[in-house]
Formats: C-alpha cells, structure tokens, sequence
C-alpha cells in the first residue's frame, strides 16, 4: 500500500502515521573501540540504526563482528566511544549517572540472553519478578503479575523450581518471562535460541514473535541463524563492526 | 467504622512497606539460606570465623563484665576503693626498702572509719604469708569441711550485700565485744549455704548453732554462696576481725572522688611523718580503685563500661585477622556471583540496592555466627571457667572453682555489645570486596565464567 504524503494527510491520518513510523531505537554514528595497552580493536564502526516501534529485528552476522557490542549498547549496558543513543525518544545523556541508566533500563528494557542469566539460588518466581522488585512494586502486585506472566509462558506448574530443575527451553521461557513482566517498550534478546536444540528454539523464536504480534513489543534479536532471522521482520547483517545491509 | 477504616489504613501502609524494600527481605533471607545450603564451606567457614570472633569478645567482655560491673554482693564495685597499708619509707633516705603500715584497731578507729569522703568503711585482714585464708571445722557426721576464710567487721555486710538465707550479718558491737574480751566476739560467726549443708546437713537451719574452729563458733547467719570470681567479697566463712586491718575497703559518698579520698590520706600520711622521727609516710600505691585491682587497669575509678571502651581498640586489633579472612573469601564469592550482579544491574538494580543485599545475606551468616558464638562462649565460660578467668582476670587457683551463671553467663547487654562488634567488623570486612566487585562494567559481570 502506497503511503500518502505528509502533506495530503488529515490530522487523524498523521497523527497514525507517526504512530506507525515512531523511532524507538535511533542510532547515530555510533563507534566503539577496545583499546588495551597494545591493541585497539574497533568494534562497531559509524552504525547508523532507527528501529521503529513494533518493530521484530534481527541482527546477524559472524562471531565477533560486532552483533553483541550493539546490543549492549543499544540495551544501555555498554557506552560507545562516540555516536549517540536515542531510546524511546530520549537522547541518552553519557553523563547520566548509574542509578538514572538503571532506572531507564528497568521501565524501557527488557533482556533475554543467549546463557538465560537466571539466578540460580532463586526459583522462578522469584527470578521472573525482579525488574519489579526493583521498581518498587509491592509484594502482592509482584506477585499477581509474576504469576501471569509465567503462565503466559507455558510454565505455572514449575513457579517454585529453582533453574538447574528446569530444561533450557523452561530456562528460556522464565527468562522471556522476565523480561516482559515490566512491560517494557523493548526487548533485546542475545543468541535467545544459541543454546537451545531446534525444536525448542523454534518455540521460544515463536514465543517472541507473538510478543511481538499481540502485544506490538519492539525486539531486536541477535542471531546467528539465517532461517529464524528470516520469521522476523527486518534483517541487519554486520560484518567487522560495519552495518553491511 | 472508623476502627475498621484504621485498620485497613494500616494494612495498606504494611502492605506498602513490605512491597518497598522491606518485602525484599524475605526474598533476600532465601536466597541467603540457599547459598549457605549451596556454598556449605564458604559458608561454614563464614560462621565458624564469625563465631570465634563473637566467643571471643564476648569471654572478653564477660569476664570484664563479671570482675568490674557492679554484681551482687559486689553491688558498689563503681565508688569502691581498696586502701592498703600506707608505705613507709626512711626519713634519712640511707635506703630505698620500703614496707606497709599495719592499721592497728586505734588507728582504724581513728583514721579509716571517720573518713568524709566515705560512704562506708570496712576494716578487714587480707589473708597473706601470716594470715591463714583457709578454715577447717568438723561436720556433724565428723568429717573435716575446709573452705576460704574471711577476717572481717561489721561494715564489710554493707559494702557488699550477700543474700542471707539465715539469721543477719554480725554488728560492730559483736565485733567490738563489749568489756573488751577480744575472745569473746570471735564466737560468733557467718557461713555460706553450700558449707552449712556440709557442716548440718540440708535443709537445717544453722543459726544458733555452733562450729568447732579450734574453738566455738556461733552461727549468726547464713548467706547465699557466691563466686569466687569475686574475690573481694568471696568467703565461706565470716568471722569477726577486731585486730587492726591491713586493708580498708572504702566506698564513696555520692559525689565523692578517689582525689577526695586521696587527700584526707594524705593528711593523715603527713601527720603520721611529722609525728615520727625515723618514718616518711605516705599512701602510693596504697589507694586502689576496684578495677586496678582486679585487672590492673587504670588509676582512676572507672565504670567497666569505660574499660570496655578503652580496651576497644586492642579488640578491634584483633579481630581485624578474621576480618581479613572473611574479606578474602567475600571477594571470592563475589567474583564468582558476578554474572548474578550483571543481571540484577541489567534489570534495574542500584548499586546500593544490591550493596544492601549482600549486607543482608552477609547478616543472616552473622547471626548464625553469633548463635554458634553465644554456645562457644558458654561452654568456655562454664566448662574452662577456671582456666578463662585465670587467664584473663587474674583469678587465682587457690580459690575454689569459679561460679559462673545468671547475668554472668549471659548478660543481653555483653552479648549485644560483642555482637555489635562482630557485625560491625563483619560488615566492613564485606562491604568493601562487594562495593568494588559492583563497581564492575555491566558487560563484563554478565560475560564472567561462572
């Protein structure tokens, strides 16, 4: 369908436009450089990336071009050597203190990592309501929210088991599940199926891709895997820190 | 209505308190009895170090506790001030020998009883190379019973106030008998219960009742036994001292001061020297506050809560070994949950936040330490009570085995205290292996190995 031009467009109409074209994730000119006492490597070299709202990206590309280094700067982890982030609208400020970083990723991110990440000395309640446990949500809120959001999942009849009695699928499921739990406006997910068997990275890529549809949440996932990358809507391909499509 | 509305009020605010850091709480103490279940031998080690800390400070404390504070029957230990004989040295100077006045019954007549500065006075004999310390009588079924002997006078009942189970303390006048018979006042006497169970048998009131101590001695009252720990007042037989004294107990008035004391001494002293043709005297070294008799510490009347802060520094010494260690093993525990850390700062966790949360974990293994500690300290205090206080309150082993219960054992003040301490050091010993183990990038704290 062709789109009307801005001109020729009634308030209403704009006003959905810019709704369909909002800029979540804006990245200008970003640079990053390891340096050590005898090396410097650059990682991420003048990326320029808009992701928009709704948005189910994928970034691929080999080990160690960079795919990660991005994701981490994107998810506020990680600073660049230069260039600027923009999240949700704000220009993050690198001065911004820790505590400020840490309330922006709890209320905006949402992380689903390649290794799960889940605390082991905690059971899956526990793990799945830490966003809101630190953004002082009450206990009894945390609670109802953990629990649906672990239903959602396909796990409430595994609340109280701890991670090593989990399969990596479960593991991974519980780990999607905390990363929603705060409703956050995006969700980054590094390698999420790296360490899963087909099937059940199949599930899990299908568990994101109806986050996506039903709830309209951007994601923006790593990958190494052509044929899953193709399920998502838009694929960035990274070659030695350089956007190469 | 109203109070239905006040309730529910105060749910929402518990309700709110819970859910905002105080919810965090319970979910902060199963992850730390998990890790204490995972991690069995930094844990154990964690407890058994905290624990010696505790036992430690705290055998420390009660045995300060037990030689210093005022204790039944030592209830004035605060105001009270031990006079020896004054020091008498020659005139002429043709030698540095010195010895100590004995005060015959004139001069504690005289001198030690008129005292402003004191309360009360009590004119004793301290058993010495001439002064037997022991007494033997014979029981009703013929056996020797041998236990610690007391010269005393009548005052001594008012400096210290002993339970008496029996009858009364003896009064000066009984002391001081009256036509002079110095024989005669010997006949009365006061016993401790545990010797008067031995002597009559149980249950059998001894008052009126005589013991054979060479000669007969009438049984006036009869006291609650106690410690030996306390030394002062510790005897198992009380008889009637009317010879002289060659040590006063003194107890300030209110508002009086060991200077005060020091000064009518002194006077006394001069008068003394001016009086006397081949003698200087004088009181150094006589006038003792109770602390520096028990443990040799200060010159000045001091409470044992100041001994206890002045021995501070020296505690914290060494109990800064065990901190280091735990310091040690904190940090390794810390870089092993870094990806942890990496994932709670992922979602949102603050710095502090998390500072608070090993804080709390580390609290949960103190107070485990600290009740390991409190049955470590019993059991030195109560299986190895005459080796403790041997060794650090200058007990001697010739008196009976220490008595150590009630808020000897267990006062909840030492224990806090102690406990304090030990968190305290714990907590710095913790908080700066986990401030730095924080500090580290996001990135690499979600990348460590585990």
């Amino acid at each position: 369908m062709a789109l009307p031009i801005m001109g020729e467009m009634s308030e209403g109409q704009r006003g959905s436009l810019i709704y369909i074209m909002e800029t979540i994730i804006k990245l200008t000119e970003v640079n990053k450089i390891y340096r050590t006492e005898e090396i410097e490597t650059q990682a991420l070299e003048n990326v320029n990336i808009d992701v928009q709202k709704g948005e189910f990206l994928s970034i691929m590309g080999p080990s160690g071009c960079g795919k990660s280094t991005l994701l981490n700067i994107m998810g506020l982890l990680d600073e660049p050597t230069s260039g600027t982030v923009e999240l949700c609208g704000t220009k993050i400020d690198p001065t911004l203190s820790d505590n400020r970083l840490a309330e922006f990723r709890n209320k905006t991110l949402g992380f689903v990592f390649q290794s799960f990440h889940l605390i082991s000395s905690l059971n899956v309640l526990d793990n799945v309501q830490l966003p809101l446990l630190y953004r002082g949500v009450g206990y009894n809120e945390r609670m109802k929210r953990a629990k649906e959001v672990i239903e959602r999942v396909g796990l409430s009849h595994r609340m109280k088991h701890t991670p090593v009695q989990l399969s990596g699928g479960q593991c991974q499921r519980v780990a999607i599940a905390r990363a929603i739990i705060g409703n956050p406006e995006i969700i980054l997910a590094d390698e999420p199926t790296g360490n899963l068997d087909s099937k059940m990275g199949a599930d899990i890529l299908g568990l994101l891709k109806q986050l996506n549809e039903e709830d309209g949440r951007t994601i923006v996932m790593v990958t190494h895997n052509e044929q899953q990358a193709q399920q998502t809507k838009r694929i960035i391909k990274f070659l030695d820190g350089r956007q190469i499509m | 209505m109203t109070e239905t509305k006040n309730k529910q009020a105060g749910w929402q605010l518990t309700s709110q308190l819970w859910g905002r850091g105080w919810g965090r709480g319970p979910l902060y103490l199963r992850q730390a009895l998990h890790m204490m279940k995972e991690e069995k031998l930094f844990s154990g080690i964690y407890i058994a170090g905290t624990a010696l800390a505790i036992a430690f400070t705290m055998v420390m404390a009660v045995v300060y506790y037990a030689k210093l504070a005022d204790i039944e029957p030592e209830v004035n230990r605060s105001r009270t001030v031990y006079v020896l004989g004054m020091r008498m040295t020659y005139k002429d100077g043709s030698s540095d020998d010195w010895t100590r006045d004995y005060y015959n019954p004139t001069k504690v007549k005289e001198w030690l009883y008129p005292l402003k500065s004191a309360e009360f006075v009590s004119a004793i004999i301290d058993p010495g190379t001439f002064v037997r310390d022991k007494f033997y009588v014979t029981s009703d079924d013929g056996r020797i019973v041998s236990g610690v002997l007391k010269l005393v006078d009548a005052n001594f009942f008012k400096v210290y106030h002993y339970k008496f189970v029996y009858g009364r303390p003896f009064t000066q006048e009984e002391v001081f008998c009256e036509g002079g018979d110095p024989d005669a006042s010997k006949a009365v006497g006061i016993i401790s219960k545990d010797i008067a169970e031995k002597v009559f048998g149980k249950g059998v009131n001894p008052v009126g009742k005589t013991v054979n101590f060479g000669y007969d001695i009438r049984i006036v009252g009869v006291i609650e036994p106690t410690s030996s720990i306390m030394s002062e007042s510790f005897g198992q037989l009380f008889i009637p001292n009317n010879e002289g004294a060659n040590k006063a107990i003194v107890v300030l008035k209110e508002g009086c001061t060991i200077d005060d004391l020091r000064r009518e001494l002194n006077e006394i002293a001069h008068k003394c020297t001016i009086s006397n043709d081949k003698w200087k005297y004088d009181f150094e070294g006589s006038v003792q506050p109770h602390a520096q008799r028990m443990m040799s510490e200060g010159e000045e009347l001091s409470s044992w809560k100041e001994i206890l802060v002045s021995l501070f520094p020296q505690v914290l010494v060494l109990l800064l070994i065990p901190a280091l260690n735990l310091s040690g093993l904190v940090a390794a525990r810390m870089k092993r949950r870094l990806p942890e850390v990496g994932v709670r700062k992922a979602f949102g966790a603050k710095r502090r936040e998390l500072l608070h949360q090993v804080i709390s974990e580390n609290l949960v293994l103190t107070l485990c330490g600290g009740a390991v500690g409190l049955v470590i300290t019993w059991l030195l205090l109560y299986v190895f009570r005459s080796w403790v206080f041997f060794a650090i309150g200058n007990n001697t082993y010739t008196l009976p085995e220490p008595m150590v219960e009630g808020e000897m054992l267990f006062s909840p003040l030492i224990f806090l205290i102690a406990f304090v301490v030990c968190a305290v050091v714990n907590l710095m010993s913790s908080l700066i292996p986990a401030w730095m183990s924080l500090r580290n990038p996001i990135v690499e704290s979600l990348n460590q190995k585990r």
